[in-house]
């Protein structure tokens, strides 16, 4: 999937700018994902609408969040991010190799990817599949960024141990109402709704419902958590009798595990693609940052070599998911093969921009970013966690009876 | 592309033809199989899978050293070097031009014997010229055992008059050493993927078989958390590994030989725990795993080189290439 778009398709998009492309811009218009990618970049270098998101640097994630989602909404006017979400969901068709494409396109362009896509390319796929009827009434609105969503799992006592969670769901009329608190949800405090695992009967994972609640009405109320980096990425969510219609059950009443499950292909693995494209990226800009320094060489070559495995092996994820492959276990290889690669691609470059990384104020994103790091072997299942899955479930060591 | 029945019979296939021990030179064998034809079909796929077999099964036959005069016959267009053995530099080189004698001092390393009848390529120097010797009686070639007595390595000597030796135009030599060398990364690569994911497949069954304090030793998380970590490594090698195939280019193959050779390292250090004391004998098979990836991690630069020469070219051209597209 290398070749340049042809001749005909170049002088079609020639004046994208000038007319939105809903129409003309279909998956079927395009030979592959990466002649999509290649319309993409031209697209961005030449709209002047664009040209804002290009190496900005954010001060503060809530100041990313504003800004950033004028690019969202962009790409969605445009149509391009529509490209590898089904038309039920506002999308214009096609497989996820072009979102996949998408976030290559951006990152070879350093822009920054709108905080949102992230938790998109985890929920949307949930709710196509377990809840039809939510997706074709929300997701439009929630691909352009007219809302924002937030996963809501772990509890204050329930972390790598997901099914002893608490939080109730209990009917109330023609709907329910919930009543615990959630913690570690991303950009909680930015968004209007949660995915949530709830507790609608027994103990153990089948005992478990997954509902969409709205997080604006009495009887919630989110509170950002400041991250190591000195940004709210996350929140907790408090609970008090919230209401939930009857029609917010995102699969079946005590089927939750299920959903929790499927969305975990979609979090391990179209996630690794997305960060892949990140490291590559951040690597290449502080090379730029500092002269090269032969005794870093090492430690940069190590990173590389880490973070080009991880975007073969992601590549291989997002072709299973294209080809709607269920995935099982072995996504957790794909975090694995993450945090390796996360964690040696800011080593080294910390070892490369040298003391400026520490003392330089222009350099307070990439200080950010590198903190946030160091987040990898624990969030979205822990690497123990993920280590325990693939001895036991991969390779079939034995498990303790 | 070659379909998972086809793949899993080539793999049967090379697995009887590396490892018989009669039945006449590797070459011989490989015609009977119908390599030829499985090469023109599908070469990557092919000759990837016939060094990870290698590797799997420690076999002993020279199947590199072949590959590597194919690639330098076909780099120089000069087709009577396909049947000629490839020298290496050698740790007790280098070979060398000798001003007073005006002789080529030989001291490389051939990945088998070589007889007196063969014609050789010898590399001189550190950018090689490279020297071709046709059968001459002068060459010595003497079994090099050290950590890997079963891998078939010789050391090559010999004190080469001026006129026994022609040399490849130096533009040409160039270009064609450095195809020698990403084509013999790239399969040593795939031999350490083979190693690598046979030591773990071994550490994870006898870790189902061993018991401690009542119960199987695999159930202890310290050691399935060293197997696990070799293992999503392995995986991220062997992607590398049949990238560098498909793209064919220095780079890839650079990358996935710096990779193959950490991840086979680690390999056996997580698999050497795992064993305990009995590992550490020769009653048991891992000391030859162990060998033979500390003599292939060797060949055309080991790891942690590697890594290093990664990091300086990046350094030096500031861009961080992709490997692989969607």
């Amino acid at each position: 999937m290398t070749d340049p778009p042809t001749d005909a398709l170049a002088d079609a998009l020639a004046d994208a700018s000038a007319h939105p492309l809903t129409e003309q811009l279909a998956a079927a218009t395009f030979e592959s994902a990466s002649e999509y990618a290649a319309a993409l970049e031209r697209f961005l270098r030449t709209d002047e609408r664009a040209g804002v998101y290009i190496g900005y640097r954010p001060p503060s994630l809530e100041d990313s969040s504003r800004h950033m989602a004028g690019l969202q909404a962009l790409l969605f006017d445009t149509g391009w991010s529509r490209l590898g979400w089904p038309v039920r969901a506002g999308g214009l068709g096609g497989d996820p190799r072009f979102r996949a494409a998408m976030f290559e396109t951006l990152w070879k362009l350093d822009i920054q990817i709108p905080e949102p896509f992230t938790t998109l390319e985890i929920l949307v796929p949930v709710l196509l599949v377990f809840a039809p009827h939510l997706a074709d009434e929300l997701l439009p609105s929630l691909l352009r960024g007219d809302e924002g969503w937030a996963q809501a799992f772990s509890e204050p006592d329930a972390g790598s141990d997901l099914a002893s969670l608490r939080t109730r769901l209990e009917p109330d009329g023609d709907g329910y109402r919930l009543t615990g608190q959630k913690v570690w949800s991303t950009y909680g405090h930015l968004a209007q709704r949660s995915v949530l695992l709830a507790r609608s009967g027994g103990p153990g994972h089948k005992g478990l419902t997954m509902v969409l609640v709205d997080l604006d009405q009495t009887g919630v109320e989110v509170r950002p958590i400041r991250a190591e980096d000195g940004e709210n990425h996350f929140s907790e969510i408090f609970l008090d009798d919230a209401w939930v219609p009857g029609d917010r059950i995102i699969g079946q009443l005590g089927g939750g595990w299920a959903v929790a499950m499927y969305m975990l292909q979609w979090e391990r693995g179209a996630w690794g693609w997305l960060q892949q494209g990140r490291f590559h990226s951040r690597l290449q800009h502080a090379l730029q940052l500092a002269p090269a320094e032969p005794s870093h060489a090492a430690s940069l070559g190590h990173a590389y070599t880490l973070v080009a495995a991880l975007r073969l092996h992601t590549r291989e994820t997002v072709e299973r998911l294209a080809r709607e492959e269920t995935l099982g276990p072995e996504v957790s290889i794909d975090k694995l093969l993450l945090i390796d690669a996360e964690l040696a691609t800011w080593n080294a470059i910390r070892d490369h921009v040298g003391p400026r990384f520490e003392l330089d104020e222009e350099l307070h994103w990439l200080r950010a970013e590198y903190l946030f790091s160091r987040a990898a072997p624990i969030y979205g299942g822990s690497q123990e966690i993920q280590r325990t899955l693939v001895a036991q479930r991969v390779l079939h060591m034995p498990r303790e009876s | 592309m070659m379909d998972q029945d086809t793949l899993e019979m080539l793999r049967s296939s090379l697995r009887h033809v590396l490892t018989q021990d009669s039945g006449g030179p590797l070459a011989g064998r490989l015609h009977e199989l119908g390599w030829d034809e499985v090469v023109a079909d599908d070469s990557s796929t092919a000759l990837r899978t016939m060094f990870e077999v290698k590797g799997d099964t420690l076999s002993s036959a020279d199947a590199l050293g072949p590959r590597l005069a194919a690639v330098l016959a076909e780099s120089t267009g000069d087709d009577r070097l396909a049947s000629a053995t490839v020298a290496l530099a050698s740790p007790f080189g280098p070979s060398r031009w000798d001003e007073g004698t005006d002789h080529l001092v030989i001291d490389a390393m051939t990945l088998s014997a070589t007889s007196s009848a063969t014609t050789v390529v010898v590399p001189v120097g550190a950018a090689p010229r490279l020297a071709i010797v046709v059968a001459h009686v002068g060459l010595t070639s003497t079994p090099l055992g050290g950590i890997d007595e079963s891998f078939g390595a010789h050391r090559l000597t010999g004190d080469i008059e001026a006129d026994a030796i022609e040399w490849i135009d130096d533009r040409l030599a160039a270009t064609a050493w450095n195809d020698v060398v990403s084509h013999g990364r790239w399969l040593v690569a795939c031999e350490l993927v083979g190693i690598a994911r046979h030591v773990i497949a071994a550490a994870a069954q006898y870790t189902g078989e061993r018991v401690q304090y009542g119960r199987k030793i695999g159930t202890f998380q310290a050691l399935q958390h060293r197997v696990a970590s070799a293992h999503s490594m392995v995986i991220g090698a062997g992607h590398l590994a049949a990238e560098a195939g498909n793209a064919g280019d220095d780079w890839s193959a650079l990358v996935a030989k710096a990779m193959a050779g950490q991840a086979a390292e680690f390999a056996c250090t997580q698999a050497q725990q795992c064993y305990g004391a009995i590992g550490f004998t020769w009653e048991h098979e891992f000391h030859r795993y162990l060998r033979r990836t500390y003599m292939l991690d060797r060949l055309f630069g080991d790891w942690r080189s590697l890594e290093h020469e990664i990091g300086i070219r990046l350094q030096a051209t500031g861009v961080v290439p992709h490997i692989g597209s969607l």
